[in-house]
């Protein structure tokens, strides 16, 4: 849900990264950190357990011009993908504006990446939004691995619809792919935000 | 989906949360929604980090909502939160806003409880107007939203 003040020229977006356990959200948004220009970004916080898995969310704040004469802010979020913490991904979900759906590219994690899927569909249409108004991307993360599936077999399982949902490869373990998953998930938020205004 | 903030919405926030301070003394005040934006703040300490800030207190809070219904409790309207310098106090204005009041172990805590429910009261009218505003009209017929060129985050 955009946040515009034109008192101070500012609008707020949020964008979430969603996606099964261990798929490698956190990594994304570690190196979105690592990558943006200082002044394009705040600190990144993680709200995890003792084992780095995510408990809550991660967040980073990022900063742009995109909008003529606004400063655009992206607040970006992860949720934990633990299949327990359904509520808490709830939380997360609230109010957002774009997602990136983060699957890992594996063979053996086919299941777990439609399932979350899956979940995501349902927590969308609890919080009555319409995942076929909000903007989204799909990444196949992890492609540095050797045990992936091909991208058709992904598109097969995955992107499936009538409308194909843009899709990007990506290792977000050595940063390949992550900003432009950032870029086409920002574009597209940005694109549907003017047109509905 | 969305809100707008006018010019007239924020001067009047702000205004405001400028007496919230000055009455309750408070050191620093924050209104965020449960999604976790900042929609506008005051005080002496304006947090460096307040994105971060609302983020976490957009999580906290939805935290404990989550438990006061798992205890049979619709919402615990507020919360406070004790440290040994400054503490904290987070209220729901209304099902979309929240209002947090730091403040330090000098200042009386009720005091500033009174004076954020009051100011919560008086907020819950203005945003209910904010909220349902049926399309955000931009000010200037001339000026309409204009993606600037070029990659958003760099290649
Ligand atoms: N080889 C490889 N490893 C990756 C990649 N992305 C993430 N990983 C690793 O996968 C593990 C899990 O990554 P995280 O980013 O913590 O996963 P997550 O999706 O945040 O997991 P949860 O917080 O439990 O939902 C870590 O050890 C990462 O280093 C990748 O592209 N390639
Ligand atoms: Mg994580």
């Amino acid at each position: 849900m955009s946040v515009v003040n034109y008192a101070k020229k500012e609008i707020q977006f949020k964008i979430v990264y969603y996606g099964c356990g261990l798929c490698g959200k956190t990594t994304n948004l570690q190196k979105v950190h690592e990558c943006a220009p200082a002044k394009a970004k705040g600190n990144l916080t993680s709200l995890a357990t003792s084992q780095d898995r995510t408990l809550f969310f991660d967040f980073l704040p990022l900063q742009t011009m995109s909008i003529e004469g606004f400063v655009t802010k992206f607040q970006m979020y992860t949720v934990p993908g633990q299949v327990k913490y359904n509520s808490t991904r709830k939380l997360v979900l609230r109010n957002c504006d774009g997602i990136v759906f983060c699957v890992d590219s594996q063979v053996t994690k086919t299941q777990e990446n439609i399932e979350s899927w899956q979940n995501l569909l349902e927590n969308v249409k609890e919080q009555k939004m319409d995942i076929a108004e909000l903007p989204h991307v799909l990444q196949y993360n992890k492609r540095d691995l050797p045990n992936v599936a091909p991208k058709q077999y992904l598109d097969y399982v995955l992107n499936n619809g009538a409308k194909r949902i843009p899709t990007f490869m990506a290792s977000a373990y050595t940063g390949e792919g992550v900003i432009e998953t950032l870029n086409a998930i920002a574009k597209l938020v940005l694109q549907d935000f003017i047109e509905k205004h | 989906m969305g809100y707008a903030l006018t010019q007239e919405d924020y001067e009047q926030l702000s205004e405001d949360l400028e007496d919230f301070i000055s009455q309750s003394e408070a050191r620093t005040v924050l209104l965020c929604d449960r999604g976790g934006n900042v929609i506008a703040s005051n005080g002496d300490s304006v947090m460096d980090n307040i994105d971060m800030v609302s983020a976490l207190v957009a999580g906290a809070f939805a935290a404990t909502k989550q438990l006061a219904l798992v205890l049979g409790e619709n919402e615990f309207s507020a919360v406070f939160h004790q440290g040994s310098k400054i503490s904290i106090f987070i209220s729901g204005v209304d099902e979309e806003v929240l209002f947090l009041a730091l403040f330090s172990d000098e200042t009386n805590a009720g005091l500033v409880k009174m004076y954020a429910m009051k100011t919560c009261r008086k907020f819950g009218g203005l945003f209910k107007e904010i909220m349902s505003r049926e399309q955000i009209k931009i000010e200037d017929p001339t000026q309409s939203f204009k993606l600037a060129k070029g990659p958003i985050f760099g290649p």
